[in-house]
């Protein structure tokens, strides 16, 4: 018991230096490597365990994370604009208004990230990824209104069927109201997930797995669906106008609401 | 025409100081945090009382002339606002002419109030110490953090104690204006001598409370940046 206390009281003192018992850099030593950085020599994180760090407004535009972990780190109003994210570990990441527009994510994880400080979704704290790559990330989490457009998200793995752990109170991966116009979509993993009201038209759906997902209301038009799964797909008042490969999906007769799609 | 050119650069040199030995920005005496309370207890005219008297004392010419005193002749300083969040609302900003010291005071004027409720004052000195102060963008002859607020740190997220200490230890002085107003106005400036100053020369000059504290600012300031041995105020 004493230990634990002890354990504790340490991590605490650590926690009010901007230091972490995990973490290998403090807030400072990242501050001090940004203010050494400069154009043509971005500074370099790959493969640092920065998590529990508050990196809340920092400026890492271009930084190198490969590899990096940032599990439970507060990138609150963080410009990762154009940073190398690859395979990082961003689970619980405090992300409202972290900009990671044009970042590389691919193969990143983004599970349970806090992106809003309220129950409800706003769309004012939910942070960019406007032309990011995030090709073959594992992504579960609440982004509702997030900017995704011209996103490419190939591969990426965002549907929580069966693999989901029942005990978890998030199900599904949230993405009601994006705006993923443009994005590529291709061969991702989407069942289950919530796309109510998103944007994605002109979109890459190409073998997407989008059965039992949620696409009411979201605006496909123009989007590709050739070979997507739509077993369970809620069409309701998703707009289909233009939407290319819908011969060629799978199980388009088995999805719901199909009547009151508007094609 | 080339005498004229000739006299053209050395002015031009003149005005802009001498640089420093890296060949990067030219040093300075001081690099000054100033550091706001805006928790809950300071309404908008607590807010505005404060702000305009920041202003008002880097308006006024024996401030301008103590902030340009040094061998340097220049300083920086930034403005941080802080409740339950800090904020870098105004970013390091070279002083070398009083016509710096006043564009600084119209945007302290300019600034909106990012008021919340708790006064975190363990994570002002945190985001300091980690944000704000690795961020100076030329050598400065020394770091100065002047912390105002109307009460004790009620937010229990950071340890003030751990955190001044850190920060002294990287050679940081921080000087504190309790605003002794409200329930803690008996207490609070025991609490700042004994949990929020510390560094070399650190000094405590009170406020009597909200409408005095353009008088105090403008005393500090003069006694901060100025190079005049520092003493206690009580």
């Amino acid at each position: 018991m004493r230990r634990r206390v002890f354990l504790l009281a340490a991590a605490a003192i650590l926690l009010a230096l901007g230091e972490t018992p995990a973490a290998d850099l403090t807030v400072r030593d990242v501050t001090e490597a940004l203010m050494r950085a400069g154009p043509g020599h971005p500074a370099d994180f790959s493969h640092r365990d920065l998590s529990f760090l508050d990196l809340s407004g920092l400026d890492f535009a271009g930084a190198n994370f490969e590899g990096a972990d940032l599990y439970g780190a507060d990138l609150t109003d963080a410009k990762l604009a154009g940073s190398r994210l690859v395979g990082v570990r961003l689970d619980r990441a405090v992300v409202m208004r972290t900009d990671f527009a044009g970042a590389d994510l691919s193969g990143a994880r983004l599970v349970r990230l806090a992106a809003f400080s309220t129950l409800e979704p706003r769309a004012e704290e939910a942070p960019s990824f406007a032309g990011a790559n995030l090709s073959g990330a594992v992504i579960l989490s609440r982004l509702s209104g997030a900017n995704l457009r011209g996103a490419r998200l190939s591969a990426a793995r965002l549907g929580s069927g069966e693999r989901t752990p029942r005990t978890m109170t998030l199900s599904r991966t949230e993405l009601a109201g994006c705006d993923l116009a443009g994005a590529d979509l291709s061969g991702a993993d989407l069942a289950s997930a919530s796309l109510r009201f998103a944007k994605l038209a002109g979109a890459d759906l190409r073998g997407a797995d989008l059965r039992n997902a949620d696409l009411s209301g979201a605006d496909l038009t123009g989007a590709d669906l050739t070979g997507a799964s739509l077993v369970g797909t809620d069409l309701d008042e998703s707009r289909l106008v233009d939407a290319r490969g819908l011969d060629r999906s799978l199980g388009l007769a088995a999805a719901r609401n199909l009547a009151r799609a508007i094609r | 025409m080339r005498a004229l050119r000739l006299l053209a650069a050395a002015a031009a040199l003149a005005l802009s100081g001498p640089a420093s030995a890296e060949g990067g920005a030219p040093p300075v005496d001081t690099a000054l945090v100033l550091a706001v309370d805006v928790s809950g207890s300071v309404d908008a005219e607590r807010y505005r009382l404060q702000m305009e008297g920041i202003a008002a004392a880097l308006e006024d010419p024996d401030v301008q002339h103590a902030l340009l005193s040094g061998p340097s002749q220049a300083m920086l300083l930034a403005l941080v606002q802080w409740s339950d969040r800090p904020r870098l609302s105004i970013p390091w900003t070279r002083i070398a002419r009083p016509a710096d010291a006043e564009a600084f005071a119209d945007r302290v004027r300019a600034l909106s109030r990012d008021a919340a409720e708790f006064t975190c004052m363990g994570r002002m000195l945190s985001f300091v110490y980690g944000k704000v102060l690795p961020q100076v963008p030329a050598p400065a002859a020394r770091s100065v953090v002047d912390v105002s607020g109307d009460g004790s740190d009620n937010c229990n997220a950071e340890r003030v104690v751990e955190l001044r200490d850190a920060l002294v230890a990287t050679d940081v002085t921080i000087n504190g204006l309790p605003i002794l107003e409200g329930k803690e106005a008996s207490t609070l400036a025991d609490w700042y001598r004994d949990e929020v100053i510390g560094g070399a020369g650190a000094f405590l000059l009170p406020a009597h409370g909200f409408g005095d504290f353009a008088r105090a600012i403008r005393q500090k300031f003069i006694t901060e940046i100025s190079w005049v041995p520092t003493t206690t105020f009580e």
